[in-house]
């Protein structure tokens, strides 16, 4: 009995690195081998894909990137199914950088979609602007006017050329924000800023640790659903296409799960302890 | 069907209109060919278009609002677009943009905003829409004209101003009254009491002290929140001779953090211990910044750590390393999505106003705690409103009142 | 005294409350006061990255030419710092018929491989070690101390198993309204959301208070040189 109270005690002192190891292990081996667990969409999650879907066809989005490599796999599997429901309603995407990384996500992700997947024509259908530095100030100012923030596009094209630019000369000649977002300045500065002063229709896809902040303005109706971390970008993905986040579920599946068995048993062994002491 | 609307001028220009039809019919061959097509007169013109000075902006803004035209997802449901125009003194008509038309939209109102180049505060400007189908157009025009102007006070905003100069109030009058020498109560924070003892750990153990001023600029009132903290965590350390580390994530705060620990080394009689390196930038990069302040902890292994400002994804991997080396750690931010963070991973965290209130508790100025004070006022007022406001609209909800409290709330 | 203090006060306080007053003021000049001072703000902050850069390197080369404890590291960061410089504002690594500026973002740059092929993995790198730290702080942390403390490991637990498809399939015998997704979004929208509104109105209060205090110069500590 004494030898099974000591093993329950050992198992709430564990050395952090074998709680690292069995996590690690608990990543990689889904990963490696799928369950292929079925995803469940949450209602934040479908208010986000109706909204998007609710755009009347023809429309100008702008979507931003304020995410950096640090948090594109969280984000970029969000901005991926985001490019490819706006472009399969046959919107025209303008984009563009809080972040000056940000630019480089926009950059490879339009790439990848718009370009070879889609085939479409830069300037007409699509269009990044890239980066400017200055924070919430660049959202105010392209509030007022954005052809004097933006000039010309990542390609140097001037603005006033580009057909997708056509009556587009304040923030709320845009007909639908979405804002990937992993931090500062992000979600919370275009819903302060455009969103809800001009009264633009905006939706958010934002790392889990940012839902806490940003939940408040969903639930208060200022942004359209949120996707909520790779957990959000798997059920946005399985709204409209499966992909990359959707594998990723099972290893976060089995680490939430993981985490949850630790502190188990962790607590297991503070009650053994707490018992004997009071013993 | 379309709607038809019958007149004589309509009558012929329908006749005139036919005749090609008619003469392509003829020419059609021995199969007939396609059959001809059905006149398609032009689309219904939008109405009710007005135009007004958007209100509490600079001027260099009309907006024009006008009803779909009875073409446009009703009657033929064959609108392709419409294209708006200003039209100046002059009589010069431009073009401000196409709107494309779905015919499937419910909301009948369309609103437009004129900001577009050339518009001119204090000109008196007309308007035109174009409403057009596959086979022609119609226009709209404007009745008068209308101006645009800027305002020097936004109404809009008038509840924001109540409420700054309210919260401003409180603020300044207890300020006042606490220099009065009135006592202020101020409840016992135990973050704050931490900070000396976690001072004195590391002087006893002979480890330096950690203080991370969090990541952001000074343009963030945290990171300068962040900063005052430190002028006091620096006396500490310059009265103990306790050596302190400061890693930076940004130009500025290592200017303006090494001239509060050199007025606080100063302030103690210490300036010889001061010292401009202990102060020292790693990189605006985040991640690249916390890899950098890890790598110190783990080198010097710091009894104390502090984590005082404004702090993202980054936190839990800083308070996480400062925990496997055993550190004392008291946090303080204003990021609410840190804060369980820090929590679950430090010894003390300040949560959101605790860590404004600081500067206060540890100066006791009572300048500064009359602020707290006025603070907590305000805080009250705020609530009474939250209340009330919540019992208004459910009444407003249910039926029960007829008026809501919502537009005086909302600011413009 | 005169310039370590009452001039930057003054500064503060002729900025601060023309900041506050244009929010109040829409007409011209006023509506240009905000975009201009955060440009200048912008600029200034530039050109002290030099000064932090110039810091970085010095001690940096103290440490290794005096090879001082893990001196190893300090020569990654300087050569780290100065293959980044060379590759962002010299034409080497640039490919042909490329401007330099643009070739930051252009395929075949030195720059762009970099970015992509080293800082990309090193910065998922550090986000990652999250999943570790998350799992290790939990485990360390949740304990059943008290009612409260109980409240905190519970609803973790239903959050943490709710948000992913095991949670869901865990549950999906019991009635929807016990289901684990079903919980977690109303932890997340209700008693979440009423606590994290409650501390966002007070950060905000904290805020206003304390801008207030800069702007009137009763908080002055943070310019230094006032004692």
């Amino acid at each position: 009995m004494a030898g099974n109270n000591s093993f329950l005690v050992k198992m709430g002192q564990l050395d952090r690195r074998l709680v690292f190891v069995v996590i690690g292990i608990a990543v990689f081996l889904p990963l490696k081998f799928p369950i292929g667990l079925a995803v469940v969409t949450t209602p934040t999650t479908q208010d986000v894909f109706n909204a998007v879907d609710s755009i009347p066809e023809g429309s100008t989005v702008l979507v931003s990137f304020e995410y950096g490599p640090s948090t594109r796999p969280e984000i970029e599997p969000m901005a991926i199914t985001l490019l490819r429901q706006l472009f399969n309603e046959k919107q025209k995407v303008v984009a563009m950088a809080l972040w000056p990384d940000g630019q480089f996500m926009s950059t490879r992700v339009l790439e990848r979609i718009a370009d070879k997947e889609y085939g479409l024509k830069w300037g007409v259908d699509y269009v990044n602007l890239g980066y400017r530095p200055g924070q919430e100030a660049v959202i105010k100012g392209i509030a007022k006017d954005l052809r004097a923030n933006y000039n010309s596009d990542v390609r140097n094209n001037p603005v006033e050329d580009l057909p997708i630019m056509d009556g587009i000369y304040t923030v709320k000649d845009f007909d639908f924000i979405f804002s990937l977002s992993a931090g500062y300045p992000g979600t919370v500065e275009w819903v302060l800023y455009a969103a809800d002063p001009y009264g633009i229709p905006m939706s958010t896809g934002v790392t889990a640790i940012q839902v806490n902040e940003v939940i408040p303005y969903v639930k208060g109706g200022q942004i359209k659903g949120i996707l909520a971390g790779m957990s959000g970008a798997a059920e946005y993905e399985n709204l409209v296409k499966a992909g990359d986040a959707t594998r990723f579920m099972d290893a976060q599946s089995v680490a939430h799960f993981l985490i949850v068995l630790f502190i188990i048993l962790g607590n297991i062994s503070y009650l053994v302890q707490r018992r004997k002491q009071t013993a | 069907m379309k709607r038809k609307r019958f007149g004589p001028s309509r009558l012929s220009a329908a006749f005139l209109l036919l005749v090609p039809y008619l003469a392509f019919a003829q020419d059609a061959g021995p199969d007939g060919g396609e059959a001809p097509a059905a006149y398609d007169p032009p689309p219904a013109a939008v109405t009710h278009l007005t135009a007004r000075d958007a209100p509490d902006d600079a001027g260099k803004h009309i907006i024009l609002e006008f009803e779909r035209s009875a073409d446009d997802a009703a009657g033929a449901a064959d609108v392709v677009s419409y294209e708006v125009f200003r039209i100046d003194p002059a009589g010069i008509e431009t073009s401000l943009g196409v709107l494309p038309v779905s015919n499937k939209d419910t909301l009948r109102l369309i609103t437009f905003d004129d900001q577009m180049p050339g518009l001119v505060n204090g000109t008196e400007y007309s308007y035109k829409v174009v409403t057009r189908d596959a086979s022609g157009s119609s226009d709209s025009k404007l009745d008068g004209t209308v101006r645009t102007s800027g305002q020097w006070f936004a109404l809009g905003r008038f509840n924001m101003l109540f409420s700054v100069l309210m919260i401003s109030f409180f603020i300044l009058y207890f300020i006042k009254k606490a220099q009065r020498g009135e006592e202020i109560y101020l409840r016992p924070v135990a973050g704050l009491k931490a900070f000396d003892e976690a001072v004195g750990r590391a002087t006893e153990m002979g480890k330096p002290v950690l203080y991370v001023p969090g990541i952001m600029d000074l343009d963030q009132v945290e990171t300068v929140a962040g900063v005052i903290i430190l002028g006091y965590v620096s006396k500490m350390t310059a009265r103990y001779e306790t050596e302190l580390e400061v890693p930076v994530s940004r130009s500025l705060v290592m200017s303006n953090a090494r001239e509060v620990c050199r007025s606080s080394y100063l302030s103690e009689g210490r300036p010889e211990l001061y010292k401009d390196d202990m102060v020292h930038y790693l990189t605006d990069d985040q991640f690249a910044y916390a890899a950098g302040v890890d790598g110190i902890m783990l080198r010097k292994k710091p009894a104390a750590c502090f984590y005082q400002g404004k702090f993202y994804a980054e936190s839990l991997i800083l308070a996480e390393t400062g925990n496997s080396i055993g550190a004392i750690q008291i946090a303080g931010t204003a990021s609410p999505s840190q804060l369980p963070f820090f929590i679950t991973a430090c010894d003390y965290t300040l949560i959101g106003e605790e860590f404004f209130a600081a500067s206060a508790y540890l100066s006791k100025d009572p300048k500064l705690i009359g602020s707290l004070k006025g603070q907590d006022w305000a805080k009250g007022v705020v609530m009474i409103i939250i209340g009330v406001g919540a019992v208004v609209e459910t009444l407003h909800v249910l039926g029960v009142l007829p008026f809501s409290l919502q537009p005086l709330l909302v600011a413009g | 005294m005169l310039w370590k203090t009452q001039i930057p006060v003054a500064i503060v306080f002729a900025v601060g409350m023309l900041t506050l007053i244009q929010w109040f003021v829409p007409h011209w000049p006023f509506d240009q006061i905000q975009v201009h001072t955060t440009q200048w703000f912008d600029i200034i902050a530039v050109f002290a990255v030099i000064l932090g850069g110039l810091n970085l390197l010095k001690l940096q080369l103290q440490k290794v030419i005096s090879r001082g404890r893990d001196w190893p590291y300090a020569l990654v960061t300087i050569v780290g710092f100065l293959a980044m410089m060379v590759y962002g504002f010299s034409p080497v690594g640039v490919p042909e018929g490329i401007r330099l500026g643009d070739h930051l973002q252009a395929n075949g740059s030195h720059f762009r491989w970099m970015f992509f092929n080293v800082f990309t993995p090193l910065s998922a790198t550090m986000f990652a070690l999250l999943a570790f730290f998350v799992a290790s702080a939990s485990y360390r942390a949740f304990r059943v101390r008290n009612a409260e403390a109980t409240l905190l490991l519970v609803a973790g637990i239903i959050l943490m198993l709710g948000r992913v498809p095991l949670g869901a399939k865990m549950t999906a015998f019991l009635p929807h309204f016990m289901q684990l997704p079903t919980v977690q979004e109303w932890i997340y929208a209700v008693p979440n959301l009423a606590g994290a509104r409650a501390i966002m109105i007070g950060i905000g209060l904290g805020m206003v208070s304390t801008s207030l205090r800069f702007i009137l110069g009763i908080e002055k500590s943070f310019l230094g040189g006032d004692e």
